[in-house]
């Protein structure tokens, strides 16, 4: 019995070495890197925030909230997810970095963020009232995680597993919404405000950029880092 | 020609399945010592249940014998909700759902392709063990669920059938380093009118009636808005009906469902929050919502059960 075990894990084992170093990202030393960076606009006005329909606890909640959907300023768009596709090996990153992740006057905050898989998010509920953070996988919205937050102030750490969209809402308050991209690798940013970003220390090469905004879509570009140059990349989005 | 003959035979398996699943519910534990019960329930054998079932011999090695066989045994008898993609959009589901025939399932049958089980003994975002599905096709789910129990299966061909729903998603192969292990359940302690008061007290402090009601009988300031993976309506429970307990009526099960969460619901886990101590508190106090909970009858149950020598009395 035990003996089979063994046997059954050893094979489990051998799998899974052979899995984890086919598509599993390698942190090598990047002397050279160089930069993308740019800015995010949006043509025209930005579209106007629909006011949420608070139907709880709104001592706590407010009410005449606007949604966070479109923030920018100057032309500039923020909360645009900036991150290469695809990318095998680039700079070290801090795996057991904890992303900060509140639940505030039954607000996500940060509305968009990206982190790397295999990190963890440290969900926190500011509010004095029982929020829910409840992942979703993907387009079709399968369940990665539901989380309670009966207590405030107390920050549970939770494992993003998958790479790709993931997003958040809570069961309790069915008008809070965020995302959290994930990817295999560290290149991914969300642009500022005014829509400016930069991803830094990418090894010289061609590259496949994405371009997401939760409700504008999403658009890929080529780039080309050179060895220690920058990379200009802007895109404009329109309604 | 081939395939026609299939497609009769899987509709003929799809008419048996809402005749047999429609009268399994309309007797419902509940309505105990009636006639008709005992008819369906011997006749029919797919009344689901509350208590848990666990297997009682070894599981079978998983070879492709087995999960042929497994697969054989899901186009008899579940394909006629699950679907012949196994996505949950079964005939019975269509049928009721696009075209407001037949019986109309409460709940979307579960779509294995994707894998988001509700009944686990795992963490939150895990995937359940093979013994969790086991029990699954075992007990079948009650209430807004009408997933029939298999029980009266062979185990090996239930075993069976768990291996071969193992192979319609990449998620067992792809999260096999991650793949957390079952919580621990500790014995129940033994309940006493204090247990409750401190149940009550951790029951408050959870928030549990923002959605159960400050009684339990489901029907919490959140209970309407609540909504599954399937984005369909979906209702959290009445603790009063016993009958209705999805995972199980048991403290363990009451404890494992609170700690794990049901994944695709907005049931969530409330691992992080909760002491040992207070995880029997709350299911000593969600067992006094049930209409037909005695607490000197539970504590007779729990205390015959830490001494099985000693005679009942």
């Amino acid at each position: 019995m035990k003996m089979k075990n063994t046997v059954k894990w050893l094979g489990v084992a051998s799998v899974l070495m052979l899995s984890s170093t086919a598509g599993a990202y390698e942190a090598i030393t990047v002397t050279n890197g160089g930069t993308i960076s740019g800015k995010i606009s949006f043509n025209g006005a930005l579209p106007a925030n629909p006011t949420l329909d608070i139907t709880k606890d709104k001592e706590v909640c407010g009410t005449g909230i606007k949604a966070d959907y479109y923030v920018g300023s100057g032309g500039g768009l923020g909360n645009v997810v900036v991150a290469i596709e695809k990318i095998d090996k680039g700079k070290a990153y801090n795996k057991k970095e904890i992303i900060a992740f509140d639940n505030k006057k039954c607000m996500f905050v940060p509305h968009v963020t990206t982190a790397v898989k295999g990190q963890k998010l440290g969900i926190n509920n500011s509010d004095p009232v029982l929020h829910n953070t409840h992942l979703y996988h993907g387009a079709k919205l399968k369940t990665l995680y539901n989380i309670a937050l009966p207590l405030q102030n107390k920050v549970i750490k939770k494992k993003i597993r998958k790479p790709g969209v993931v997003t958040v809402k809570c069961d309790a308050h069915e008008w809070m919404l965020s995302y959290v991209y994930v990817f295999k690798h560290p290149y991914s940013t969300v642009s500022a405000a005014n829509g400016s970003f930069a991803i830094k220390d990418v090894p010289p090469g061609n590259y496949k950029v994405k371009i997401w905004h939760e409700k504008l879509g999403e658009v890929t570009k080529d780039v080309t880092v050179a060895a220690g140059g920058t990379a200009k990349l802007t895109h404009s989005f329109s309604k | 020609m081939k395939k026609s003959a299939l497609k009769f035979g899987l509709f003929v398996t799809g008419i048996g399945l809402i005749a047999s699943v429609s009268m399994a519910v309309t007797s419902k534990p509940a309505s105990n010592s009636s006639s008709s019960e005992g008819f369906y329930t011997t006749f029919f054998k797919y009344s689901s249940e509350t208590g848990n079932i666990k297997p009682v011999g070894k599981s079978p090695p998983v070879t492709p014998g087995l999960i042929r066989y497994g697969e054989w045994s899901y186009r008899g008898l579940c394909i006629g909700c699950h679907g012949v993609k196994a996505d949950g959009n079964g005939a019975v589901w269509e049928l009721a759902d696009k075209y407001g025939q037949g019986h109309k399932l409460p709940r979307k049958p579960r779509d294995f392709t994707e894998a988001i089980y509700k009944v686990r003994s795992t963490p939150s975002g895990s995937l359940p063990t093979d013994t969790d599905l086991f029990s699954a096709i075992s007990r079948g789910l009650v209430a807004d669920e009408d997933m029939p129990a298999f029980k009266f299966l062979p185990e090996r061909d239930r075993w069976a059938i768990v291996a071969y729903l193992k192979t319609l998603t990449d998620r067992w192969e792809e999260e096999k380093d991650d793949q957390e292990d079952p919580i621990e359940v500790s014995s129940p302690t033994v309940p006493t009118a204090e247990t409750l008061v401190a149940g009550k007290r951790v029951y408050e402090l959870m928030k549990c009636a923002k959605c159960h009601g400050e009684l339990g009988k489901g029907d919490g300031p959140s209970a309407p808005h609540l909504k599954d993976d399937n984005d369909l309506p979906i209702e959290p429970r009445d603790f009063s009906d016993a009958s209705m307990f999805v995972a199980g009526s048991d403290p363990e099960s009451v404890y494992t469902t609170f700690t794990t969460g049901f994944d695709g619901t907005p049931m969530p886990s409330f691992a992080d929050f909760l002491e040992e101590k207070e995880r029997w508190e709350l299911v000593w106090y969600v067992m006094s919502l049930r209409n037909d909970w005695d607490l000197e009858k539970a504590r007779a149950e729990i205390l015959q059960m830490n001494n099985p020598d000693k005679a009942p009395g």
